[in-house]
C-alpha cells in the first residue's frame, strides 16, 4: 500500500479547514436552541466543574483528600452518571474559562466549544487519513462533504456527545492503522481508545470492527500445521500491539477519569452498563408510524441516510461502497490484483467499508433500543464520505479518459465538480439552519416531502428557542409557559443567558399556564390536543417554519 | 474486453447518475423557495376567508395537513386539518373552503366534487382557495360530546353499580386510576387531532353513559376509535361500543385493535322529533392501553 508522507503543508490545510469550520460553529452557535440533553449535561458540567474548583482549594488548603470522599464524590458526581463524565469535564472547563473568568462567550457557548472543537478534530483528522492513504485530493472533498452535511452541521453546535464519539472513533481507527507502521502509535492508539470509551459506549465495538480488520489483513498467518509427532498446530497472526495498550489504556482511562467510580468501581460499572443494555426507547416516527419500541424496520437507518444527507454527497458515498465492495470481491474471487494491489490496500478499502456500514447495520438490528436520530450512527458518516470522494475520483478520471478533449480543463472541471458538490451540501445548511434536526434532501423534496410522509423533524426540544423572542415581547409580568419539550435545566439556561425574561414561569403542562410552545413530534401530538383544549383555541400565534412545514408553534391561552 | 466494457458501461451510468442528481439538486433549491407562498399571501386569503366565513356552518380544510401555518392567520375560525379528507364527514357544512399550499388539494378535488358542488378556485399568490357548496348540509340537534355535563354514568361491574358523581373539567371521574373518567378530549385517530369524549373501558366492566330526553333527529352519527398511541399496543384487545334507545340496543360495534376512527350511523326515522332515553356502552375483555373514545350527535337532513 502507497502511504504519503504527511508534509507540514498536509497539516496547515486540515488545521485551516478545521479552523475555519469551528469558527464557523463559534459564530452561529447563539442560533441554535439548547436540546433536551443539552439542559442536563449543563448542569452535569457544572457541578462536576465544581468539584475540580473545590479540589484546586483543597490542594492548596493542604487538604486534598478531602475531595476524594465518596460523599463528596457523590455530591457532585451522582447527576448524570449514566454516561462517562469525559465531555461535561470538558464542557465544564471550558465554561470556567471562556465563560466565567474570561468573559469571552455566555455560559451556553462556554459549555459548548469542546463540541464544535471535536467537530475540527475529526475535520483535522479526516483530512490527515485522506492524505496520508490516498490523496490531497481526497482528503479535502472528504473532509468538506462531512462539514456540510446539515445534520453533522448542527450536531456540531452542541454540547452532547454524538459528534466527540464520533471524532473519537475515526480517531481510534486511525491511530491503529497507524499503529501497525509505529510503535509510538501502537501505545497511543491505546490511550486513544481509552478516551473514546470515556466519551460515548459506542466505543465498545470499535475492537471488534478492528479484530475483523486484523484478520483480513494477517489471515495468510493463520495456518495450521501438522507437527511431526502427528499432531496438529496452528498459527494465529501477529496481535497488533495496538490491542494490548487499547487492554491496559482503555480501563485505565475510563475509571481514572471518572471520579463516581471510584468508591465502588465494579458496581458502579455495572449499573453504566446495565443502563445502556435497557435503555428506554424514544418515539421515533417513520412513514406515517410512530415507533415507540422496537423492533424498527430493519431500513430505518439505511433510509434514513438516503434522505438525510445531501443527496449529491449521498450517491457518491453509495456508489462508492458498491464500487469498493464490487472489487473487494472482485480480486477474493480471482485472486488478481487490479484496483487494489496489495492485501494492505485492499485491508484498508475492507476497514473503510466495515466503519461506513457497521454503525448503521447496528442500528437496524430488531434488538437494538430505539434511540432514533441519525446522530446515533455519525460514526459511519466519515467513511461514506470517504468512499464519496474516492468514487468522485474515478469519475473525473473517467469522464477524462472517455472525452480525452477534457484533460486540458482537468483541473477546472476538477475544481468546478468540487465546488458545486460542496456547495449543494452549503444550500442544505441554509435551507435547514437552525433546525438542523428537520433535514431532509432533495430526495423527498425536502422538509415538505418529509412532511407529507411523516417523517420525524423535531426531537429533542431546542425548537422553543426560536419563540422565546416571541415570549417576551407578548406575555403579561409573571406569565407561566408550557415549554413542553424543552426541558426544565434549558429554560434556566436561557433565562441565564438572558435570551428569556426572568419573570418567566415555568410549567408542566398546559392547564395553569398562559402561554405554550408545541414542538412539532409526532409522537406529542397530544400534547398539542390538550394545550388547544386548555387554552380554548387552536389559534397559533406563533411559529417557525421551513418550506411551511410547522417546527414550532406559540399558542396563547384565550379564557385566562 | 468483456469485462473492459462493462466497467466502461458502470462508469458511464454512474457518471450519468452523479451529473444527474447534481442537476436535480440544483433544480431543487432553485425551485423550493420560488414555491414557497409569502406572508401576504396568507394575509390576503385569510382576509378573503373572512369575509363572508359563518363559523356555525362553513368549514376551512387545510391542504396539506401539515401546513399549519394557516392557523396564526385564520384566528378563530373552524379550520381543520384531517390527514385524509375524503374519509370525513363534512356533511354538517354549508359551505367547504380548502386551503391549499403547494398545490396540494389535487388529491382531493375530485372526491369533493362528487359530494359538493364546486363554486370557485382562487389564488392568492402561492395560495389557492377552493369554494364548495354543499346544497342540504344536515343540522345537529343534539351534540352528546358537548353535552357530556347532562349525562349519567354508571359503571357495572356483575351486580354492582357505581355510579359517577363528580364532574371537573368537563370530565366525569368515578374514582380509581387517573384515566378512569368520560370526559372532552382531543385525541390523536388515524393521525388526525379528534374532538372526542374519552371512555376508557375497564376489565370486566360495563361503562355507561346515559342521556335522558333526546329529542332525536333522523339519524344518530359518529365515530369511535382507539388513539394511534394505544393501537402500537399489540396486544391490545377489542372494545366494544353500543348504542341503545330507551334501553333497547340499535348498534353494537368492535372497535379493533387498528388505527382508525370507526364511522357509525344510526336511522332514527321512527323515533324522529321525540324525546328517548340514549345510552352508550363501552367495554373490553382486558383493559390494558384502551385509550378510546368515541363522538355522537343526532341530526337531521334538511
Amino acid at each position: 500500500m502507497n502511504r504519503n508522507i504527511l508534509t507540514k503543508k498536509d497539516y496547515i490545510t486540515a488545521l485551516i479547514i478545521a479552523l475555519i469550520y469551528i469558527v464557523i460553529l463559534l459564530a452561529t452557535s447563539k442560533d441554535i436552541g439548547f436540546v433536551r440533553d443539552e439542559g442536563y449535561y449543563f448542569k452535569a458540567a457544572e457541578q462536576y466543574n465544581g468539584w475540580f474548583v473545590e479540589l484546586w482549594d483543597n490542594l492548596k488548603k493542604g487538604r486534598p483528600l478531602a475531595s476524594f470522599t465518596k460523599a463528596n464524590i457523590d455530591r457532585y458526581f451522582s447527576y448524570n452518571h449514566e454516561h462517562p463524565a469525559l465531555m461535561k469535564e470538558l464542557f465544564g472547563f471550558s465554561w470556567q474559562l471562556f465563560a466565567n473568568k474570561l468573559k469571552l462567550t455566555n455560559n451556553s457557548t462556554g459549555f459548548r466549544i469542546p463540541g464544535m472543537l471535536s467537530a475540527g478534530l475529526l475535520l483535522f483528522l479526516m483530512y490527515l487519513f485522506a492524505a496520508e492513504f490516498f490523496n490531497r485530493r481526497v482528503a479535502i472533498l472528504s473532509t468538506l462533504m462531512m462539514a456540510v452535511i446539515p445534520r453533522f452541521w448542527f450536531h456540531s453546535h452542541l454540547a452532547c456527545f454524538d459528534v466527540p464519539i464520533t471524532a473519537m472513533w475515526f480517531f481510534t481507527v486511525y491511530a491503529f492503522v497507524k499503529s501497525l507502521y509505529s510503535f509510538k502509535w501502537g501505545i497511543l492508539a491505546g490511550i486513544i481508545f481509552g478516551f473514546a470509551l470515556a466519551t460515548k459506549h459506542n466505543a465498545y465495538f470499535i475492537p471488534f470492527l478492528l479484530l475483523i480488520y486484523i484478520i483480513y489483513l494477517r489471515h495468510n498467518e493463520l495456518k495450521f500445521h501438522k507437527d511431526p509427532d502427528g499432531g496438529v498446530s496452528l498459527s494465529i497472526p501477529t496481535i497488533p500491539l495496538a490491542f494490548f495498550s487499547m487492554l491496559i489504556f482503555g480501563p485505565l482511562i475510563l475509571i481514572g477519569h471518572w471520579p463516581y467510580l471510584w468508591p465502588e468501581v465494579f458496581a458502579r460499572l455495572g449499573t453504566y452498563f446495565n443502563f445502556h443494555l435497557h435503555h428506554e426507547h424514544y418515539p421515533v416516527s417513520y412513514f406515517n408510524v410512530t415507533y415507540d419500541r422496537p423492533p424498527l424496520p430493519v431500513s430505518y437507518p439505511y433510509f434514513k441516510t438516503m434522505i438525510t444527507v445531501p443527496a449529491v454527497i449521498w450517491i457518491l458515498g453509495t456508489l462508492g461502497s458498491f464500487r469498493a465492495t464490487f472489487w473487494l470481491i472482485v480480486q477474493w474471487i480471482k485472486k488478481t490484483p487490479q484496483i487494489y494491489s496489495t492485501l494492505e490496500s485492499r485491508a484498508l478499502m475492507f476497514l473503510i467499508l466495515l466503519n461506513a456500514f457497521f454503525p448503521i447495520f447496528l442500528i437496524s438490528l430488531p434488538s437494538v433500543p430505539i434511540f432514533g436520530g441519525v446522530k446515533h450512527w455519525f460514526n459511519a458518516m466519515p467513511y461514506f464520505c470517504l468512499l464519496g470522494a474516492l468514487e468522485f475520483e474515478t469519475l473525473l478520471k473517467f469522464a477524462i479518459s472517455y472525452k480525452p478533449s477534457l484533460i486540458k480543463f482537468s483541473k477546472q472541471i476538477q475544481y468546478g465538480a468540487v465546488s458545486l458538490i460542496i456547495l449543494t451540501g452549503i444550500l442544505g445548511i441554509i435551507y435547514i439552519h437552525p433546525v438542523g434536526t428537520g433535514f431532509y434532501n432533495e430526495f423527498v423534496r425536502g422538509v415538505r416531502g418529509a412532511a407529507d410522509i411523516e417523517m420525524q423533524r423535531k426531537f429533542w426540544g431546542f425548537a422553543g428557542y426560536y419563540e422565546l423572542d416571541y415570549l417576551n415581547t407578548n406575555l403579561p409580568p409573571n406569565s407561566s409557559v408550557y415549554f413542553q419539550r424543552t426541558n426544565y435545566d434549558s429554560y434556566r439556561m436561557y433565562q441565564r443567558d438572558g435570551f428569556l425574561r426572568k419573570d418567566i414561569n415555568y410549567a408542566n403542562e398546559p392547564d395553569n399556564a398562559t402561554a405554550a410552545t408545541f414542538h412539532f413530534q409526532k409522537g406529542y401530538m397530544k400534547d398539542l390536543y390538550k394545550t388547544w383544549r386548555y387554552f380554548g383555541n387552536r389559534v397559533a400565534r406563533h411559529g417557525t417554519y421551513i418550506d411551511e412545514a410547522p417546527m414550532v408553534q406559540t399558542y396563547i391561552r384565550s379564557n385566562k | 474486453m468483456l469485462y473492459q466494457k462493462i466497467i466502461k458501461y458502470i462508469n458511464l451510468a454512474s457518471l450519468c447518475v452523479f451529473v444527474g442528481v447534481l442537476l436535480f439538486s440544483f433544480g431543487w433549491y432553485i425551485y423550493s423557495p420560488l414555491s414557497r407562498p409569502s406572508l401576504k399571501d396568507y394575509e390576503d386569503i385569510s382576509t378573503h376567508i373572512k369575509q363572508n366565513f359563518d363559523n356555525s356552518k362553513d368549514v376551512i380544510i387545510l391542504q396539506p395537513f401539515w401546513a399549519e401555518r394557516a392557523r396564526e392567520y385564520i384566528g378563530e375560525l373552524n379550520l381543520l386539518n384531517p390527514r385524509y379528507p375524503l374519509e370525513e364527514d363534512f356533511s354538517i357544512y354549508e359551505n367547504i373552503y380548502v386551503f391549499s399550499v403547494f398545490g396540494y388539494v389535487d388529491k382531493i378535488k375530485d372526491g369533493f366534487s362528487k359530494k359538493f358542488r364546486f363554486l370557485e378556485k382562487k389564488d392568492f399568490g402561492k395560495l389557492s382557495l377552493y369554494h364548495y357548496k354543499n346544497e342540504k348540509p344536515q343540522k345537529i340537534i343534539y351534540n352528546f360530546y358537548l353535552n357530556i355535563k347532562d349525562a349519567k354514568i354508571r359503571v357495572l361491574k356483575g351486580n354492582e353499580i357505581k355510579e359517577c358523581k363528580d364532574f371537573k373539567n368537563d370530565k366525569w371521574t368515578c374514582g380509581g386510576p387517573d384515566w378512569q373518567y368520560i370526559g372532552k378530549e382531543i385525541l390523536d385517530i388515524d393521525g388526525t387531532g379528534r374532538e372526542c369524549l374519552w371512555s376508557h373501558p375497564v376489565t370486566n366492566s360495563i361503562i355507561e353513559i346515559n342521556f335522558e330526553n333526546v329529542i332525536l333527529g333522523d339519524k344518530i352519527s359518529g365515530f369511535s376509535g382507539l388513539t394511534d398511541e394505544a393501537v402500537r399496543y399489540v396486544q391490545g384487545s377489542p372494545v366494544f361500543l353500543s348504542v341503545l334507545i330507551d334501553d333497547k340496543e340499535v348498534l353494537y360495534h368492535t372497535n379493533p385493535n387498528k388505527i382508525g376512527a370507526h364511522r357509525f350511523s344510526i336511522d332514527m326515522d321512527n323515533l324522529k322529533n321525540t324525546p328517548h332515553k340514549v345510552t352508550f356502552r363501552v367495554s373490553t375483555h382486558l383493559d390494558g392501553v384502551r385509550h378510546f373514545c368515541f363522538y355522537a350527535d343526532t341530526r337531521v337532513s334538511q
